[in-house]
């Protein structure tokens, strides 16, 4: 196997930095240029159980998409540009997670982190760079439907404010992995968005 | 003040799991336990009584035969505990419930040993066609939980907290009960169409229930925790009981009854397609 990149190794001293280091070329000037907003703010204060309860499903899916796209950059198998994509991709992520997770934490609730799950990947997933950016396309497109079906249902506008963010963000990580792996980078004009218990079974897949 | 050997040796699964078993059926076998035993070092917890939670009943004397055991809900058996009842260890599906009796003085410091994880458990034959959580919310279901002071009832609260699912679930609820077996026995006989147990618990039963997951992000944390008892005559061998629950045979056994090591293990991804064999 490869070498095997943790995600504290990736992250080193704050998610910028430590992907910095990693990162060459193109993806430099990448991560260079990711000049954004500021997220809303996390502290949610008194939201609707059923809020609370997306949340919960899309810390998941953003622990999901961290730990996919760690594997994905320690395999070796993908190239400078598909490589410095999904390295920004595995930071995004990270704030993405990063953001829920102080949310949640808001209502004294302590995050799901990722030493409490194990996932899972269909075999041979990892064992080419095709393989990768295919694994890639599918989970963007798992979390899209996600953050959409939570963006159509959440009652707090700070917290749909903050996963509109994010939704737009899982597109164009989505756009970019479809278009790697000759799909068009977009069609609908009105993506599907995915139920609770849709995206929580789609999640389940991957979880062992 | 009598006490109470619950699960001493108990259906479903049918495994000797003590000396304190009322069962006439099962004497033979308790005789050849003996006679094994008498051609076999004595272990050094002989003598002892554990206190523990009703999903260890299999693992339990699989680690070690040798000392009593009285199995059933946490609570219950802390309830005793605090009754003065004579146990020597405690081990609960919790951790909540041993640092409470740490604080109250009754048991030694505890110490973390396992995980576990809940699943849903539906009859072998499914007649309410349960595929996942939230079917459980249709009109009609019957579910049994564990009530609320048992630790599974309590996690079981927690995970429909988590999905905001409690009160179209709890509108289903037909029986609650005071452990775990008891739920899965339920399920297992086709009595109710569903209940939530230890994912332990329905390895017991192969054959008798289909599982269905609980999502990973309801999931609550299990962890289980043991003490000696404060007044247990026996601290050196309840000390050795729990030594040899977190030594690496211990552990090893738990691990094949399904339950989970205290840390995750380091995942191990293949980034290379096997190599064929020549």
């Amino acid at each position: 196997m490869a070498g095997e990149l943790t995600r504290a190794q990736l992250l080193g001293g704050g998610a910028k930095g430590g992907a910095a280091l990693l990162l060459g070329g193109a993806a430099s000037g990448l991560l260079a240029s990711r000049a954004q907003a500021d997220p809303p703010a996390t502290s949610l204060g008194t939201v609707p159980a059923s809020d609370l309860a997306y949340v919960r499903l899309l810390i998941a899916v953003e622990l999901l998409t961290v730990d996919f796209y760690t594997h994905a950059i320690a395999s070796e198998h993908l190239r400078p540009q598909p490589l410095a994509e999904a390295q920004i991709a595995f930071i995004n992520e990270n704030e993405h997670y990063d953001y829920l997770a102080a949310a949640i934490a808001s209502g004294g609730e302590v995050a799901l982190t990722a030493a409490d799950v194990d996932f899972a990947y269909p075999q041979g997933g990892f064992y080419t760079a095709a393989a990768v950016i295919e694994l890639a396309s599918t989970l963007e497109h798992l979390a899209l439907g996600a953050y959409l079906g939570a963006a159509g249902n959440l009652a707090d506008p700070v917290l749909q404010a903050a996963v509109a963010q994010i939704t737009a963000n899982e597109a164009q990580h989505l756009a970019a992995f479809a278009q790697r792996s000759r799909r068009p980078p977009f069609r609908q004009a009105f993506p599907d968005p995915l139920t609770i218990e849709e995206a929580s079974d789609a999640l389940d897949a991957y979880t062992s | 003040m009598r006490w109470t050997r619950t699960r001493a040796s108990r259906p479903p699964a049918g495994r000797a799991v003590g000396r304190h078993t009322a069962l006439a059926g099962l004497l033979a076998a308790a005789l050849a336990v003996a006679a094994v035993s008498s051609t076999t070092p004595a272990s050094a917890v002989s003598g002892i009584t554990v206190y523990a939670a009703s999903s260890l009943t299999d693992v339990f004397p699989a680690i070690d035969p040798a000392p009593r055991y009285s199995f059933g809900g946490s609570n219950t058996l802390a309830a005793q505990i605090t009754l003065g009842a004579p146990a020597d260890v405690f081990a609960s599906a919790n951790t909540a419930i041993p640092a409470e009796l740490y604080t109250k003085g009754l048991v030694e410091q505890p110490v973390n040993f396992t995980r576990n994880t809940l699943v849903i458990v539906v009859p072998k034959s499914n007649p309410a066609g349960i595929k996942s959580i939230y079917d459980l919310t249709k009109p009609g279901v019957s579910i049994d939980i564990a009530a609320s002071g048992v630790p599974v009832g309590s996690y079981t609260l927690q995970i429909l907290s988590q999905m905001n699912l409690t009160r179209l679930v709890l509108a289903n609820v037909v029986s609650q009960e005071t452990d775990v077996r008891d739920v899965l026995s339920k399920v297992a006989l086709g009595q109710v169409d569903a209940g939530f147990v230890y994912s332990t618990d329905a390895k017991t039963v192969p054959g008798q229930v289909t599982v269905i997951p609980v999502p990973v992000w309801a999931q609550p944390k299990v962890t289980y925790a043991m003490a000696v008892v404060k007044n247990s005559p026996n601290q050196a061998a309840a000390q050795a009981f729990i030594n040899e629950v977190l030594g690496k045979a211990g552990q090893a056994k738990l691990l094949s009854y399904g339950f989970l090591p205290l840390t995750k293990p380091k995942e191990r991804i293949q980034t290379k397609p096997p190599k064929k064999k020549k």
